[in-house]
């Protein structure tokens, strides 16, 4: 028995050392090496959850790359700020989409759940440092050991396949084309009562925490940060935080410069639901918001006016 | 919990160290800590139901003893019919109920008669199937005089719930391994190894072949519209060694579980796929299910002592039982029946004994006989697999129909070639055919692995056990439920 539990610990033993020594050594190779280029036209990056991702067609917004990928939290936006910038210093303005569903503690719990973990931990392990894998070991040790299985088959596939570039694949999101329009439906589900009743959300700590990180590391990196809010139908919600949303943007995050274009006016059928447009949704505002960047947008100096002043002559127009 | 989880993996070990050191060797320990493990390894799936299994556990324990001690006939058959019905009673309202309902409101809506008898909507306990047929058994064999009852209710418990068994057998016999729980279990070295070295290939064939190809059956039964006739036979096909690799895996890491625990289960197959005709294919394949009918089922009909046609008659009821069984959904029944009109000729000609032995027993290869004979046994088997994956009946006829529609335009073969290109890749049909060849190489023993690197430089023997163990890893993705669950 003793002899068959000694054999057993060694081969697990041993096992073990190979597999950490796999992972290990190639979350090195990628981490160090030449794979993460984007095009050398690209001027600024979006990044974010799902708003950022189905709303901004980076075919239309000329020097605009989109990164956002749905449901992400902060700390894999951070992961990837960071990797971009060093990689590419032709990367100069970097949007963080910052919307009032963000701001909710379910949303920093996500950070450690099994599925996030499993979706998730297996695209950006090679980016993550010791401290980083050991603080989610101790949220949930179960999904992280799953997780090394899924992040070392990532990498030795993405070897395997030859791959130049470890962000290609839409491996870290990109544009969704949205081909959904069911907000009519889901307006009708609504309260028919539209007055909004604020609510007081408790804060997700870890998630805003990982979105201070990534302004404070494109500021020393002196690439120009924003916060960004993208259209969003009147009806959504997610609104009912806007008081406790707006205080935060006043304090915690009152260094950076908030563009809002939760105004946007869109025609129902140009969303895909309450809170993301669809593919002609996103075409119109990917339109706006080109115009807008090749306007000058971000030399302004009120922004925000500008950004205002421009919705309110779309809406003009429309009427 | 499923074999293939992290939770079994910490669950396992624990388990292990227990049963052989906190109990000392006193079975009666080992007993009672296989049965709570047993039931916490359940209860992982919905406690709920544990109390279906004790009471299904309590019924058998206690109809077993009452039809042991009856004196006159008639008392043990009352005993035994009342077993024998709330058990099936059981399983026809968790698993039947709705099939029933829905088949008689379709028959008189034939007649013009509207009738709504309502549905339940309850989830199918899982392994009901299993151990109803491990109570059935019990009490059957104690009706025939094949045994004693146990009135240790705790060992019989164990028979019952034994948790490598529990969810997807194989089904147990109180005759094979009732009496292996009576006894002390000394460890042997040589077992546990043997069945660590089977729970790995268990896990190959589940994690990285049946998992790689439930992809792609998937996505072809799924949209079996959209794809050209051989796209659909590739469909087919994946779908053959899905379903093989992950019951045959399942029973794998079952049977070396309890081999891990002195334990040894009923083998459940014997590499069906190189079969030469179907009756020997039905030797081979879910084996302890196929004797289940035969012992209780066949022979009391009367098995094929009286004729003819009473052997064809008992053939086709044997095959729509085991169809039936898979399911409450037509499917399954035709399913049970091509096989049982697959079987006939041989049945008929008297020749379902020809194909006792494995193929080629002691050569490497087949004759050319022999390997024509698997492959159009291997064909038809694939045939039948398409009316157990399809979602209806309908769903069956119209991807047969399309097969060999398709079979005729070129641009079927292109459309496979590309999916095959595009989608599969090449690495999962050579890993299919490496399989098949390592299968081939040790179909002469319990399962392919079991000799292959024995002998072997031990660097060299644990190498290729951490390719396999590497492989699981990079094939691991989603804990993937095993078919067999389900029923």
């Amino acid at each position: 028995m003793k002899y068959f539990l000694r054999k057993t610990a060694i081969f697990c033993f041993i096992l073990g050392c190979i597999t950490l020594l796999l992972m290990l050594v190639s979350n090195r190779i990628i981490d160090k090496g030449d794979y993460f280029k984007i095009k050398n036209t690209t001027k600024y990056i979006i990044l974010g959850h799902s708003h950022a991702e189905c709303d901004y067609n980076d075919l239309i917004i000329s020097g605009l790359e989109n990164f956002g990928q749905s449901s992400e939290i902060y700390y894999y936006t951070y992961l990837k700020t960071k990797k971009i910038i060093e990689a590419n210093p032709q990367v100069k303005t970097v949007f963080i989409e910052f919307t009032n569903n963000r701001i909710d503690k379910e949303k920093g719990y996500n950070i450690w759940s099994d599925k996030y973990l499993s979706l998730r931990y297996s695209l950006y392990a090679p980016l993550m440092n010791f401290e980083d894998v050991v603080s989610m070991f101790i949220h949930n040790p179960k999904a992280i050991l799953n997780s090394q299985f899924l992040s070392f088959k990532e990498n030795l596939l993405f070897f395997l396949k030859s791959d130049p570039n470890f962000i290609n694949h839409k491996r870290w999101g990109g544009y969704l084309y949205l081909n959904r329009d069911k907000t009519d439906s889901l307006v009708k589900t609504l309260p028919k009562d539209t007055t909004v009743k604020y609510v007081v959300p408790e804060l997700s700590d870890p998630n805003m925490g990982y979105l201070s990180q990534t302004i404070d590391f494109c500021t020393q990196h002196q690439v120009a940060v924003y916060l960004i809010r993208s259209p969003l139908h009147p009806r959504w919600p997610n609104l009912n935080n806007e008081p406790s949303f707006q205080k935060l943007l006043k304090t915690k995050f009152a260094t950076v410069e908030f563009l809002d274009f939760k105004n946007f006016p869109l025609k129902t059928t140009e969303y895909g639901d309450l809170n993301h447009l669809n593919h002609k949704g996103a075409k119109i505002y990917s339109q706006f918001f080109d115009r807008l960047l090749k306007a000058g947008l971000l030399s302004k100096t009120n922004k925000q006016e500008f950004i205002n002043t421009e919705i309110e002559a779309v809406r003009k127009e429309s009427h | 919990m499923l074999f293939n989880s992290i939770n079994f993996a910490l669950f396992l070990p624990v388990v292990f160290l227990l049963y052989w050191f906190a109990t000392k060797g006193n079975f009666r320990l080992q007993n009672i800590l296989l049965l709570v493990s047993s039931y916490f390894f359940y209860a992982c799936w919905d406690w709920r139901f544990l109390f279906l299994l004790i009471f299904s556990t309590l019924l058998d324990y206690y109809t077993g003893i009452k039809i042991h001690e009856a004196s006159v006939r008639k008392k043990k058959l009352f005993w035994l019919w009342l077993s024998i019905g709330v058990n099936l009673g059981f399983l026809g309202v968790f698993k039947y109920y709705n099939f029933f309902a829905a088949s008689f409101a379709d028959g008189l809506s034939l007649m013009g008669i509207k009738a709504n008898l309502g549905s339940l909507q309850v989830i199918l306990p899982v392994g009901i199937s299993f151990y109803t047929f491990h109570g059935l058994s019990y009490v059957l064999d104690l009706y025939k005089d094949r045994i004693k009852p146990e009135r240790n209710f705790i060992d019989y418990s164990v028979f019952v719930s034994f948790f490598p068994l529990l969810v997807a057998g194989p089904i147990e016999r109180a005759t094979h391994l009732l009496p292996q729980i009576l006894k002390k279990r000394e460890f042997d070295y040589g077992k546990a190894v043997d069945g660590l070295r089977q729970i790995l290939w268990g896990l190959f064939k589940k994690m990285v072949i049946a998992d790689s190809c439930a992809e792609f059956a998937n996505t072809i039964f799924n949209n079996s519209a959209d794809y050209s006739g051989t796209t659909l036979i590739l469909g087919a096909l994946f779908f053959a060694f899905q379903i093989y690799c992950d019951f045959s895996g399942y029973s794998d890491i079952a049977l070396g579980t309890a081999r891990l625990f002195g334990i040894d289960l009923l083998r459940n197959f014997a590499f069906p796929y190189f079969s030469r005709d179907i009756a020997e294919f039905w030797r081979r394949w879910h084996i302890s299910l196929s004797s289940w009918f035969r012992d209780y089922l066949y022979i009391p009909l009367g098995g094929s002592k009286g004729g003819i046609w009473m052997k064809i008659r008992n053939t086709f009821i044997i095959f729509l039982v085991s169809g039936f069984w898979h399911g409450a959904n037509w499917t399954f029944i035709i399913w049970g029946l091509l096989n049982a009109i697959y079987i006939m000729p041989s049945i008929i000609f008297n020749t379902h004994r020809n194909n006792l032995d494995i193929v080629a027993k002691g050569k490497y290869l087949p004759t050319i006989k022999e390997f024509f004979a698997i492959c159009f046994t291997f064909g038809l088997t694939v045939l039948a697999w398409i009316f157990f994956r399809a979602k209806d009946v309908s769903h069956a006829l119209i991807y047969i129909k399309d097969i060999f529609v398709g079979l005729i335009h070129r641009a079927s073969y292109s459309q496979t070639i590309s999916f095959v290109l595009d989608k599969v890749g090449l690495a999962l049909p050579l890993l299919i055919f490496l399989f098949i060849i390592i299968e081939w190489i040790g179909r002469e023993q319990q399962y392919a692995i079991a000799h292959i690197g024995t002998k072997w430089y031990r660097p060299l023997r644990w190498g290729l056990y951490y390719v396999i163990v590497i492989t699981i890893f990079l094939f691991a993705g989603k804990e993937q439920q095993f078919i067999y669950f389900q029923f």
